[in-house]
């Protein structure tokens, strides 16, 4: 007979009935083996362990209802525990104002820990989805504006890509990529605007993604000149515009104009390196030119290394031949070029500051489920305190000190279960809601690979931050699990460890007068933990406050431009049928269209938008140029229509602005900003003067006729750069932006736009429409979203707190009622009583203040990266965020102190 | 007297209890209950149900010698209470009385 099953079955049946069972079990074993055989009856044992068990709980229960004396437990250990935890959720049923507390604190702890967690785990931690992606390397050449200047990252062209790849020996694949929105046409629908990457055969081959329909570009069709027009769809793609259609393949469709031929379609998921993909073309018909200019830096590198190449000497090997490629196109020493730099694809996904804000807002959340446990582990000793003299009776009639513990873990493990649930549902919640915080399409990561190097401008990173990125997942659900544990420990530690060294005599004495300050460390614990909540709240608080007040200066900075009432709209006419003065003669048939329109004040053109990361970069020199003059100066170069300035309130502070005769064939002109007239000219004026300007074919000299206001094109946060404006007239573009200023809603106009554009040109793909003011909440928006949730979280732990010291200075009433009493029969005034209760709480408040404010001035340096024109440790915000606190504390304590004033010595007398 | 109504396996139990007379334990009414209903049964259940009725005074028991057998246990033996008899006498009655005139129709059902 299986000795093993019969324990099971032995130990799965209640002790009073174990005997008549067991005996009932082995005599049917007998007669089985002895009618059908040995192997029968075993298969019997089997199945009769298995339905014992499966009714183990049943029959407790059955059997429980009967007996109101309290049994010794002889039961099993895992049987007698989920009594416990039936004993403890019948408990918790008695005291429901209690549970719903303490389970919601810990739900509100555990629920943003593991939204946040979501957030770290999606946007750092996940294995990126590409094949081998630890081995995934990007490379950026390195450029030097002047050999003072910092070394900054460039992209590379294509005869560099590939005299990279016929030297280097450290990578198996590499691949250039670019990312540019284009126009897919073709139906009877509207023109689609569309994001594409523009690559060479061997991207998809670096990144391991293979097109599950058709067949990846061949070399000839991506590297040679003279390779007809082919594309690769997205999965997304596909199924949105050609219905899952197997038959795509071979068909022409018509992006940006052109026809392209489907060669593939690629697997779900995948988007390419700029994460927002829809197509691919190669590099070849694209941009023939850039096959052959050493100097048409466009695309991005990635790489995969070799395996068994260690990424150090990846890193040094690409530096030495960067260095040498470059040398190679200036003709200088290799040793006097900065070379290249290589990172890991994973450690380059997330922007520094976005690694760095994703972790102090985890470190944040981690305050809040600390302090919520500090409140859970207080209220229930509260409660174990109450329940004192139901521990000291079962101590008395014999349970064992590891009875009584087990009670409390699983006390700490129903709450904990309860608050995990609760938690989970709510970071669901949250993150749904974060949808709304983390704009999906305009927000990029923008990468610096290396300290001290400067970032590309106006490049986009490498994969775009959105809500789509995060979700629950394995990895989320047990760190939830994990925090759910931790607080189940503190929650149940605490008080077990309290009672395990009560006396049942003392225990029973004690319980029996109900209230006495003695025998549970007169509340000293507990004021201790009240006092490390308190600081906790405090350096959350200051956090926010220092983020608050960095989104408000951000706020209260002027752009340079008046935002309200503006929409735009970018326009990319295709080069091939707007070459030249064409696409001057659309833009100003467009703006005459536009301003005829009601409800506009009036419209203009121009390249760039405020606060996008800057457009396009260059140099300007004063002519005739000065023999011996050092390199020329920095500049953003933009371009724009005679009426840009007036409308967005750019002011002219000198000469005069753009005007209808400054076409092609006048003499050419641009306008500076101030800044650029300051650099140019500190001393005199620079109106008159004539300077050349490294792009749209204005080398040959303009004169300056005027000078603008300073206007903020890279970030709010950036000190305005100098800017030289050119007339659109005199430099025909074939991207450029419209904006309108409408005398009511801005938003309201875009569908007469939209009819005016179409009206000129119906091929025209759209992309959407922009407020400015849009614009510029994009451009806080990391400052925004952080000082927001790191308001609500430290309002969270203001309030978790507040609970707390509520809970704390309500049981020094309680305990204290009798002492109060006497205080009051012997004549002591309202305001000794007042002072006696609030004095406590003051020194609680105030050390957690002290401890807070220390720790905070440690901590707030973490974020100064996030803070504008704020220091980390602003002495108005710390000054604030106390007296906040303490006014919160007081507010706390009022209650309590309150009742304590009402205490009527002879009820206080007659009760100790 | 409230009588109470009882459960269908409540039912089983206590007509195995009837049947068994002198001889009904735990493995005994399990063994009738399995022969005469072609149902498996788990010895749980048995004496959850037995505990129940004892609870509500419809069946008595008593412990029994230790028997080799039984590696030396003893036996919980059970018998019917008047009011447990009372209990199964209207269960009976009722299912019956419901059946009346329906048992051509119930031979005929699958």
């Amino acid at each position: 007979m299986n000795r093993l099953l019969l324990f099971l079955i032995e130990h799965a049946t209640p002790a009073c009935d174990r005997e008549y069972v067991v005996g009932d079990v082995v005599e049917r074993f007998e007669q089985v083996r002895t009618s059908d055989g040995p192997a029968a009856a075993r298969a019997w044992l089997r199945s009769e362990a298995a339905r014992v068990l499966g009714q183990a709980i049943a029959h407790r229960a059955a059997v429980r209802t009967r007996s109101t004396t309290i049994r010794e437990d002889k039961d099993g250990a895992l049987f007698s525990f989920l009594e416990d935890v039936r004993h403890a959720c019948r408990a918790l049923g008695r005291a429901p104002g209690f549970a719903v507390i303490a389970i919601a604190t810990l739900g509100l702890g555990i629920g943003v820990n593991t939204a946040m967690f979501a957030v770290v785990n999606g946007v750092l931690l996940k294995p990126l989805p590409l094949a081998d992606a630890d081995r995934l390397m990007i490379v950026h050449l390195l450029a030097r504006d002047s050999a003072s200047a910092p070394p900054s990252e460039d992209v590379w062209s294509f005869p560099k890509f590939q005299a990279f790849l016929a030297a280097q020996q450290v990578y198996d694949d590499a691949g250039l990529f670019i990312g540019i929105p284009a126009s897919l046409g073709g139906d009877e629908a509207a023109p689609e605007p569309i994001h594409t990457e523009v690559v060479t055969s061997s991207y998809h081959r670096t990144l391991g993604a293979h097109p599950i329909l058709g067949r990846a570009f061949t070399p000839e069709e991506t590297d040679r000149a003279g390779a007809r027009p082919l594309v690769m769809l997205s999965h997304a793609l596909w199924a949105r515009r050609f219905g899952s259609d197997a038959g795509v393949l071979g068909r022409s469709i018509p992006i940006d104009d052109v026809p392209h031929t489907i060669v593939g379609v690629l697997a779900p998921g995948f988007r390419g390196l700029s994460g927002e993909a829809d197509a691919w073309v190669p590099l070849a018909s694209r941009w023939p030119e850039s096959l052959t200019v050493l100097g048409w830096h466009s695309y991005y590198l990635v790489a995969r290394r070799r395996a068994g190449v260690p990424e150090e000497a990846a890193r040094a090997s690409v530096g030495i031949l960067g260095a040498q490629i470059q040398a190679a196109e200036t003709g200088s020493l290799p040793g006097s070029t900065p070379g290249a730099l290589a990172r890991s694809l994973d450690a380059s996904r997330a922007d520094v500051d976005v690694r760095r804000a994703s972790l102090m807002l985890l470190g944040a959340v981690g305050f809040v489920l600390l302090i919520a446990c500090v409140n859970l582990t207080n209220l229930v000793a509260t409660r174990v305190l109450a329940r004192r003299r139901d521990v000291a009776l079962r101590l008395a009639i014999g349970a064992t000190r590891f009875r009584i513990v087990r009670q409390f873990a699983a006390d700490g493990l129903v709450l904990g279960l309860g608050g995990a649930v609760t938690g989970v549902m709510l970071s669901v919640f949250l993150l749904r809601a974060s949808a709304w915080l983390l704009p999906e399409a305009s927000v990029f990561f923008r990468t610096s690979i290396a300290p001290g190097v400067a970032r590309m401008s106006g490049t986009e990173g490498l994969t775009r931050i959105g809500a789509s990125m995060v979700g629950l997942d394995l990895a989320t659900l047990l760190f939830a699990a994990g925090a759910t544990m931790l607080a189940a420990l503190v929650i149940a530690v605490v008080p077990a460890w309290r009672t395990s060294s009560w006396q049942p005599a003392d225990a029973l004495r004690a319980g029996m007068r109900s209230a006495s300050a003695r025998g549970f460390g007169a509340l000293g614990a507990r004021s201790v933990l009240v006092t490390v909540q308190v600081a906790l709240a405090l350096v959350l608080l200051s956090g926010a406050g220092l983020m608050i007040r960095s989104a408000m200066r951000l706020h209260a900075t002027d752009i340079g431009v008046r935002p309200d009432h503006v929409v735009t709209l970018g326009i990319s006419l295709s080069t091939r049928l707007y070459a030249g003065q064409k696409s001057v003669a659309f833009f100003d048939q467009l703006i005459d269209r536009v301003r005829a329109l009601p409800g506009v004040e009036s419209a203009s053109v121009a390249n760039c938008l405020p606060v996008s990361g800057g457009c396009s970069n260059t140099e300007m020199w004063e002519l005739p140029k000065r023999s011996g003059a050092s390199d020329g100066m920095p500049v953003g170069v933009f371009w724009a229509g005679p009426d840009y300035f007036p409308m967005l309130g750019i002011r002219l502070t000198a000469g005069r602005g753009f005007s209808r005769d400054d076409v092609a064939g006048r003499p050419k002109v641009v306008l500076i900003s101030e800044a650029a007239a300051r650099r140019l000219s500190p001393n005199s004026s620079p109106l008159g003067k004539i300077v050349s300007v490294g792009q749209g074919r204005f080398q040959d000299g303009a004169e300056i006729v005027g000078i603008v206001s300073d206007v903020r094109y890279r970030a709010i946060e950036e000190a305005p750069r100098p800017a030289v404006y050119l007339p659109v007239a005199q430099s025909p573009r074939a991207a450029m932006r419209l904006f309108v200023r409408a005398q009511g809603d801005a938003a309201s106009l875009a569908p007469a736009i939209t009819r005016e554009v179409r009206a000129i040109d119906p091929s025209l793909a759209l992309p959407a429409f922009k407020t400015l003011e849009a614009q510029i909440d994009d451009a806080t928006w990391r400052t925004r979203v952080a000082a927001w949730l790191l308001s609500a979280l430290a309002a969270l732990a203001a309030l978790l707190t507040a609970i707390g010291i509520f809970g704390v200075m309500a049981q020094v009433v309680l305990q204290r009622t009798g002492e109060i009493g006497i205080r009051v029969a012997l004549g002591a005034e309202r305001r000794d009583v007042l002072s006696l209760v609030l004095g406590r709480a003051a020194l609680i408040t105030v050390a957690g203040l002290i401890t807070g404010t220390v720790a905070a001035l440690a901590l707030t340096r973490l974020i100064s990266t996030f803070l504008y024109q704020t220091a980390p440790y602003d002495p108005l915000t710390f000054a604030s965020v106390a007296g906040v606190l303490g006014a919160v504390a007081l507010l706390a304590c009022y209650i309590p102190a309150r009742r304590a004033t009402r205490v009527d010595p002879v009820i206080a007398l007659k009760g100790s | 007297m409230v009588t109470p109504t009882l459960g269908e396996f409540e039912q089983l139990v206590l007509l195995a209890v009837l049947r068994l007379e002198d001889d009904a334990y735990g493995a005994t009414v399990r063994r009738e209950i399995e022969t005469r209903t072609k149902r498996s049964l788990g010895i749980s259940a048995v004496y959850t149900t037995l505990e129940r009725l004892e609870q509500k005074g419809l069946v008595r028991s008593w412990t029994g010698d230790p028997t080799p057998e039984r590696g030396g246990r003893r036996r919980k033996y059970f018998a019917l209470q008047p009011l447990g008899a009372h209990a199964l006498k209207s269960a009976h009655d009722a299912y019956t009385g419901m059946v009346v005139g329906l048992e051509h129709h119930l031979k005929k059902l699958r």
